[in-house]
């Protein structure tokens, strides 16, 4: 032993870089070994000589080298496990799951070893070493007939993964220190951050400086994405372990898992990657502990004998998601609720108030993760806590549904890197600070009178009325000037505090100053970020938004690190210092966390029906036009000296684009408009060809329960009118618009839908919908297409026409009041039993999350709001088919 | 050969300190403590952080944490003018921060058997002002017209971690 340890010491101090060199590979094959062994045992019966050999391969290199560095241990070790493994290779053992436990055992304690190498001498491997060699020498102990795994799908895939990486090309690849990989990060922050500062600088109308400034911008982005790419690891590096931990915890609890894992090729900076694998492993140990049943209670409730476990991750919108399902007995609400009495976190009143979700979020709650741990509240929560803030800490953020007996998902959504992060700058009392776009939603600005009015007091809660939702408010100024966590006397002082300051202003006979002596009585806007942290949402209010940067975030000093409310700091290209606020942290900081679902329940009472938001404008002098504004993807101001005419046509830049304006008194009724030096462009959303629509004024955007009147002014163009604030509006019809101004292409499409409808009269289509705008917009649309259409304003409607008549496709809205458009498919298709009839989802969600759930819900399309022409091609596509069915049947 | 090993112990013995001038003291830390001094003193406030904590100052593209000694000790606030300075610590001292002085001064070379222990002199420094600075400072000095303080700058550091920690507490 002396011995040993004196060789140890005699390498490590002659020759350190040849052990790291040594620790650093045999890491690698031990690594991955982990997984072929699996393989393995699950080829049980007819293994895969290659992959044998890659495994004999990886621990004799391991036995060589130890042995040649005098690490005795290791390298014995390792001899026996080779032994078993050359048994193995030669057919005369197979991989049952004994000899895959003694080995993977043996991989254990390697890798324990190998983590310090300096004792590993010293370490006792005789329990693991007599097991092997016992294995080696007499067989697998009394031949018990294991019962037979389950065949997995994952399995072929796994294995090619496997073999994937054992091919990697070691040629092309250098080790580097990461150190050398943080320190380049570092100075490619730097290095951003010098040429935002001096692209502030450069002289515009100086072309050699112009171009160097581009050049230097360019070449900066490319080196900061490469030096980025350097610290991106694949997913799998974590997630690839898992295989291995559901074996033993099935195989210990006496539960049939299988596991399924996508994407794990999906890239993730190191640093979150390394934080994921703690948080990662409570949820798996969690799904395989309490969400899955035993086999005998799962047949029992009807399901499957093996649970399934589901990892998947992807990209999605500059993030990497990360889901993961179980399809265990879920999480049951009514012991949370007994659990949250118990122990006094709410009250009975409180808890009535609650959604479902809330009621799951509740498990969140530091008081009730302490609970006696025995219980478990059917197993979930316990740490839950403490997963979600690992998770925030890391910028990013997580997302949790469950359903009692049917299982639980987990959605965790993380930025791919943590050192340059898109945000957004918004200013407070005179000082800069940036928010994470992660965690904006959006931006909303109120205008003169709105400022005193739109936002309300819900007890002691500042809230606005957000499209039908009640957004919490709280006040960045406010937040900044109470170091104190706000409590109810705090909420309610700032409350009274903008009540009062706004009851005054609405009355300016007396002059409004509050304490600190600043009127606002000139207040004439009032802006507000809406941010969301997990499944919830508030609003920031703010001074000012002052755009959007791309910021490299340097970690807070640790004497401020327990401050909350900051995530970190970063310098902004003015030079200046900024803030990075936490948006997890500012809720915590004002109590507001839990607040919005019960406002989402209160706010039913509230919500009219018909409510939906519409731009207000005018084009020429005389008319209110109106544009619903779903179909507006945003407002471009242009200057009219920008705008270039070709033809009789005219065109402007926006976004690089060419943009063809179009001057609606050129093709509707309405008076010309007049030329000022500024005015706008509305850019619609979902058109394939760049077009904005000129307007000169903008009047307002308002949430309206519109109801149109569809015949006191029938025009080409439009869609009818309504009474808006006293005025009469007239309502475009933004695709006629469009077809107008291209009148050959209105004449192929309709050409191409008369051949597709040739022979055939319309079909019958029901229409979902509770918005009435577009109840009547769509219905026009079918109409005019020759489809007869019966329009409902929610699901528990769409059922009871179903019972009365027969369609032959269904167009539906999701988000719909009574029933949704997910539970009346749902009903249609499991409930009647109305199998072949085509549906249509048609929403204003685009994500694929919507998508995925839709489609599983029994949709057949999926549309988002609204492409007219893509929308009616798909329903004269969905009606072929459902003629086809008719005659098949 | 023996005069260059007396000088070698004379050099051992002699300690170097950055002075500067707070509410009209004179004040030093180790030299080997100061990474920089500097003009920069526009500082970003953290709000919520305890009031001894003057803010971020941005210096070549690394963000300072930038403490308050006039608040430390108790001193009334001044106005920032144009001999107002900040003196940068190293990273080992506690990451990266610095102090806000009135102005500075020279280095001063001073022997170390000099350097008296702080709590047996300064009687003439009202009480909680001692007890405050007590926390900080290592002793002191006496020059020719001076009398130098010497603080610790690793000390100034954890004391106001400790406020600021306390007040998360309270």
């Amino acid at each position: 032993m002396a011995d040993d340890k004196e060789t140890i010491d005699d390498i490590l101090l002659n020759d350190p870089e040849m052990v790291e060199a040594f620790v650093a590979e045999a890491k690698e094959h031990l690594e991955s070994i982990e997984d072929d062994f699996l393989a393995l045992e699950r080829q049980k019966d007819n293994p895969e000589q290659a992959l044998l050999d890659k495994v004999f391969r990886a621990i004799h290199s391991v036995k060589g080298a130890a042995g040649f560095l005098g690490l005795s241990k290791m390298s014995q070790l390792a001899h026996v496990m080779e032994a078993l493994l050359t048994k193995m290779r030669g057919g005369q053992i197979l991989p049952e799951s004994e000899y895959i436990d003694s080995l993977l055992a043996g991989v254990d304690l390697l890798t324990t070893m190998l983590q310090n190498i300096a004792v590993s001498n010293e370490v006792d491997i005789k329990l693991v070493h007599e097991r092997l060699t016992n294995l080696y020498e007499h067989g697998s102990a009394p031949q018990r007939k294991a019962e037979p795994r389950k065949s997995t799908t994952p399995q072929a895939d796994q294995d090619k993964k496997t073999s994937e990486r054992g091919e990697l090309d070691i040629g092309n690849t250098v080790r580097i220190n990461v150190d050398i990989l943080d320190k380049l990060m570092v100075q490619a922050g730097e290095l951003v951050l010098i040429r935002n500062q001096h692209l502030l600088t450069v002289d515009e109308s100086d072309p050699v400086s112009r171009s160097i400034a581009h050049r230097l911008d360019l070449i900066t982005s490319e080196l900061q994405e490469t030096i980025i790419s350097t610290r991106m690891q694949p997913v799998g590096k974590v997630i690839d372990k898992f295989p291995r931990i559901v074996r033993d915890l099935g195989k210990s609890l006496g539960k049939q898992i299988q596991l399924e894992i996508t994407g794990s090729n999906a890239e993730l900076d190191k640093t979150i990657l390394e934080s994921l694998n703690d948080p990662l492993t409570h949820i798996i140990r969690n799904s395989c502990g309490h969400g899955i049943e035993t086999p005998e209670e799962r047949v029992k409730a009807g399901k499957q004998k093996t649970g399934l476990i589901r990892i998947s991750a992807y990209h999605e919108a500059g993030r990497v998601n990360i889901k993961i399902t179980d399809d265990g007995r879920g999480v049951d609400a009514v012991r949370i609720r007994k659990k949250i009495l118990e122990k006094g976190l709410k009250s009975e009143a409180e808890l009535e108030q609650m959604s479902h979700q809330e009621i799951l979020n509740l498990v969140f709650l530091p008081g009730f993760s302490t609970m006696d741990k025995a219980d478990d509240v059917s197993g979930r929560g316990v740490g839950m806590d403490v997963v979600k803030t690992c998770i925030e800490k890391i910028g990013g953020s997580f997302e949790f549904e469950s359903r009692t007996g049917e299982g639980t998902s987990i959605l965790l959504q993380l930025p791919l890197t943590l050192a340059i992060i898109p945000s957004i700058i918004v200013s407070a009392g005179g000082y800069m600070y940036a928010l994470p776009q992660v965690s904006l939603v959006e931006l909303v600005t109120l205008y003169d009178e709105d400022v005193r009015t739109k936002i309300e007091q819900a007890d002691d809660q500042e809230v606005y009325r957000l499209r039908g939702r009640l957004l919490p408010i709280v006040r960045l100024s406010e937040i900044l000037a109470r170091p104190k966590l706000f409590n109810k006397e705090t909420r309610t002082e700032i409350a009274e505090k903008y009540y009062r300051l706004n009851q005054t202003a609405k009355h300016p006979t007396q002059p409004s100053v509050d304490d600190k002596g600043i009127a606002l009585e000139g207040q004439d806007s009032l802006s507000f970020v809406v941010l969301k942290v997990g499944n919830n949402h508030y609003g920031l209010v703010v001074d000012k938004i002052v755009g959007t940067e791309e910021i490299v975030v340097k970690p807070l000093h640790p004497a401020v690190k327990q401050l909350g409310i900051y995530a970190g700091a970063t310098i902004m290209g003015n030079g200046k210092t900024a803030l990075i606020l936490d948006v997890g942290g500012i809720a915590r900081h004002t109590g507001i966390t839990l607040a919005e679902r019960i406002m989402e329940e209160r706010e039913k009472e509230f919500r009219s029906e018909d409510l939906q938001s519409v731009l207000l404008f005018k084009s020429g002098p005389t008319e209110q036009l109106a544009l619903s504004l779903p179909l507006i993807r945003r407002i471009e101001p242009i200057r009219v000296k920008d705008v270039e005419r070709i033809g009789d046509k005219e065109y402007i830049t926006v976004d690089n684009v060419s943009t063809l304006i179009i001057r609606l008194d050129h093709l509707l009724k309405v008076s010309p408009i007049v030329d000022q030096e500024k005015m706008f462009l509305i850019l619609p959303r979902h058109l394939k060809r760049p077009v904005g629509i000129l307007m000169s004024t903008f009047v307002d955007v308002v949430d309206t329960g519109v109801d149109l009147d569809l015949t006191s002014y029938q025009a080409d163009g439009f869609l009818g009118t309504a009474i808006i604030d006293n005025t009469m509006t007239l309502f475009i019809d933004m695709y006629r618009l469009v077809e107008m101004l291209d009148p050959e292409l209105s004449v192929r499409q309709s050409r191409y839908l008369a051949k597709e409808s040739a022979g055939r009269p319309g079909g019958k289509v029901l229409l979902l919908e509770d918005i009435a705008f577009f109840r009547h917009l769509i219905k026009g649309y079918l109409e005019s297409e020759g489809y007869s259409v019966v329009d409902v304003k929610n699901g528990q409607q769409g059922l009871d026409q179903m019972e009365e008549h027969e369609f032959d496709l269904i167009v539906s809205d999701l988000e719909m009041p009574v029933m949704n458009g997910w539970n009346f498919i749902r009903n249609v298709r499991q409930a009647i039993r109305q199998n072949d009839i085509p549906a249509v989802a048609l929403t204003s969600l685009d994500t694929d999350e919507s998508r995925k759930k839709s489609m599983e819900s029994g949709f057949d399309y999926y549309e988002v709001k609204l492409d007219k022409e893509h929308f009616l091609k798909v329903v004269a596509e969905a009606m072929l088919k459902s003629k086809e069915q008719a005659v098949s049947n | 050969m023996q005069a260059t090993k007396q000088k070698k112990t004379a050099e051992t013995s002699l300690r170097r300190y950055c002075s500067f001038r707070l509410a009209n003291r004179l004040y030093g830390v180790d030299i080997r403590d100061v990474k920089e001094i500097n003009t920069e003193i526009n500082f970003t406030p953290i709000f919520h952080a305890t009031k001894e904590i003057k803010g971020y100052i941005n210096i070549r593209g690394q963000i300072y944490l930038l403490l308050d000694l006039r608040e430390i000790f108790g001193f009334p606030a001044k106005e920032l003018d144009e001999s107002s300075r900040v003196v940068l610590f190293m990273a080992e001292v506690g990451e990266l921060c610095g102090v806000l002085v009135d102005s500075i001064e020279d280095v001063v070379t001073v022997d170390e058997s000099l350097i008296e222990n702080r709590r047996q002199q300064e009687r003439e420094v009202p009480e909680n002002i001692e007890r405050r600075a007590a926390d900080v400072g290592v002793g002191v000095c006496k020059l020719e017209k001076d009398l130098l303080i010497i603080l610790d700058a690793r000390r100034l550091v954890q004391a106001v971690s400790r406020m600021q920690m306390r007040q998360k507490i309270a």
